[in-house]
């Protein structure tokens, strides 16, 4: 027993090594977001001389970054809100069906679960410039969430499942059905699913830079990871320090929701890894 | 009579609920898919609206180009390296968090951490790293490491991109594994204890079998994401130096965005599809011989 408990300890010490080794390229880009761009020339190993804001403040100026940051909320809150509304009513009557046509529907689904971006970018950019939706932050999010919508259905279905017919019989007796029924007591029930999803679908459409690069062209609708790539290409001379810091600020938001649902977000990633 | 209104209702039911999802992924997922398919056939260049029909022209081009298989080989090799550090990497940290230890939370949702980083900010982190720090590292310490540009050479471009995306993806890969041994039966375990089987022999003879299923799971989904870390190559490298980082996606990005040959990365991604969906479709089989 007690030669086992060595080893836990000896375990647990070598996963902090490589805890602390993983972090320590961190420890540097936090230190070059602070410094000057002088600074980062002359030495990037140094610390700061004085630990300013001045870089996050231009880019926040130069880079126009509050629009862009509310771009970015909206385009993945509307993505976000289309695929879990439609998505739950889709996986609850596919669930409820249970037949060959929706086993068929949702092997169809499962299509864009395997296939990579590329494959369908070229005609998504042709249709959106032919239907005028390019540069259209609503539109593009329809979009979005057109095609990106297969995790969700699964994950729905999967989790209808454990929702007992009886229920729906019971409510369609009370004359309660249809859209009435769903949204009253079915979609209450999907809340944990809603939740874990939600958050999974806001990570990605966050830090999605393809989708915006093939649609957005106009700056004021530029989203995060877009504007961070505009931002490299402006400088010939790489300012370092800036991007740095709109790197810093693009991560934030991520971590922060990382710290509150740090547990939501590992099983959600697992079980969609797992499901798919 | 009875059974024809309940087929209504099903059907209504059907278009209620399901239908505004279906029609939004079949706009904006299917469609394209075949439209694809349909511009490979062509010439289109994404400017002119007139496609000129040139049936398997640009499936002959793309054979006989040698960026195509250029961009293929970086694919599968980066694919094969990723696929192997990743699973050791993820599966040894798993069997070590899988211990009794008091910070097991707090290590797992660091390690985890990256994951959820932007490519395009772990990119430029790296580029900065790699690119721009060690130039400086150098002379500090005279350790050879440092002195080789481990993004401007091509020889050793590709363990760099490798290297970045498992800082990346390892803790996602770990808690898959992770997952894996928190619902391996207790009973072999117990009674290979019992046995006197322990330590490595254990780990080899015992879990490592019962792990199939989730073995195979991250094996494909190591795939899944060297077809997915363009955005990460676009930042890090983009392609280069020269086209020594070049992956297919990127390649098909560069060649329909770039060079405006539209129909030609139609036809790239075409062969992309099929070549995936074959993958797929040996992963489907192997996972019901598995279950079987």
């Amino acid at each position: 027993m007690n030669r086992r408990k060595k080893t836990n300890i000896a375990v647990g010490l070598l996963l902090w090594v490589f805890c602390v080794a993983m972090f320590f390229p961190m420890l540097f880009i936090i230190i070059n977001a602070f410094k000057t761009f002088g600074e980062v020339v002359m030495d990037p190993l140094a610390l700061p001389a004085v630990w300013n804001l001045d870089n996050f403040k231009e880019v926040i100026r130069t880079g126009n970054y509050i629009r862009v940051f509310l771009n970015t909320i909206y385009f993945a809150m509307l993505s976000g809100v289309i695929v879990l509304v439609f998505g739950s009513m889709a996986g609850f009557k596919l669930s409820r069906m249970n037949n060959k046509v929706s086993q068929a529907i949702m092997l169809v689904f499962m299509i864009a679960m395997m296939l990579p971006f590329p494959v369908i970018m070229i005609p998504l950019a042709v249709m959106a410039t032919k239907l005028h939706i390019s540069n259209h932050l609503t539109m593009i999010s329809i979009l979005n969430a057109g095609f990106s919508c297969s995790l969700a259905v699964i994950m729905y279905m999967q989790t209808v499942k454990g929702i007992p017919r009886e229920l729906d019989e019971c409510a369609d007796m009370d004359g309660c059905s249809g859209y009435r029924f769903f949204f009253t007591i079915i979609f209450p029930l999907l809340k944990p699913m809603s939740g874990t999803l939600a958050v999974l679908y806001f990570i990605r459409y966050w830090n999605d830079l393809m989708l915006p690069m093939i649609l957005i062209s106009k700056k004021e609708l530029y989203t995060i990871p877009l504007s961070q790539l505009s931002f490299y290409n402006q400088f010939t001379q790489n300012r370092w320090n800036l991007l740095l810091a709109a790197g810093l600020m693009a991560l934030l938001p991520v971590i922060v929701l990382y710290l509150f649902a740090q547990k939501t977000i590992i099983s959600g990633m697992v079980a969609g890894a797992v499901k798919g | 009579m009875k059974s024809r209104k309940k087929l209504r209702k099903e059907c209504l039911g059907f278009i209620k609920f399901v239908a505004p999802m279906l029609i939004l992924y079949t706009l904006f997922f299917l469609i394209p898919l075949v439209q694809t398919i349909y511009y490979s056939f062509t010439d289109y260049n994404g400017i002119n609206p007139k496609l000129g029909w040139i049936g398997l022209g640009n499936y002959r081009a793309v054979f006989q180009d040698k960026y195509f298989y250029n961009s293929l080989l970086f694919t599968v090799l980066s694919a094969l390296l990723f696929m192997a550090v990743i699973n050791v990497a993820g599966f040894v940290l798993a069997l070590g968090l899988n211990r009794k230890i008091r910070s097991r939370n707090i290590l797992r949702a660091i390690i985890f951490c990256p994951f959820i980083f932007n490519n395009v900010t772990v990119g430029f982190i790296w580029q900065f790293l790699l690119g721009r720090l060690m130039t400086d590292l150098y002379p500090l310490t005279g350790w050879g490491i440092f002195k080789i540009g481990w993004l401007s050479e091509e020889r050793l471009v590709i363990y760099s991109v490798v290297l970045v995306k498992a800082w990346q993806a390892v803790g996602y890969f770990m808690v898959i594994y992770l997952a894996g041994l928190q619902m391996l039966p207790q009973d072999p375990l117990e009674a290979a204890a019992i046995d006197g089987c322990g330590g490595w022999n254990r780990i080899f003879k015992i879990v490592l079998p019962l792990m199939r299923p989730t073995s195979f799971v991250c094996l494909f989904l190591a795939i899944t994401e060297t077809l997915n870390m363009f955005p990460l190559l676009m930042t890090l490298t983009n392609g280069g130096p020269g086209h020594a980082s070049e992956n297919i996606s990127l390649y098909i990005y560069n060649e329909a965005f770039k060079s405006h040959r539209m129909g030609y990365a139609s036809a790239l991604s075409v062969i992309l599809t099929i070549v995936v969906l074959m993958v797929a479709m040996v992963q489907m089989r192997l996972t019901k011989e598995g279950d079987a």
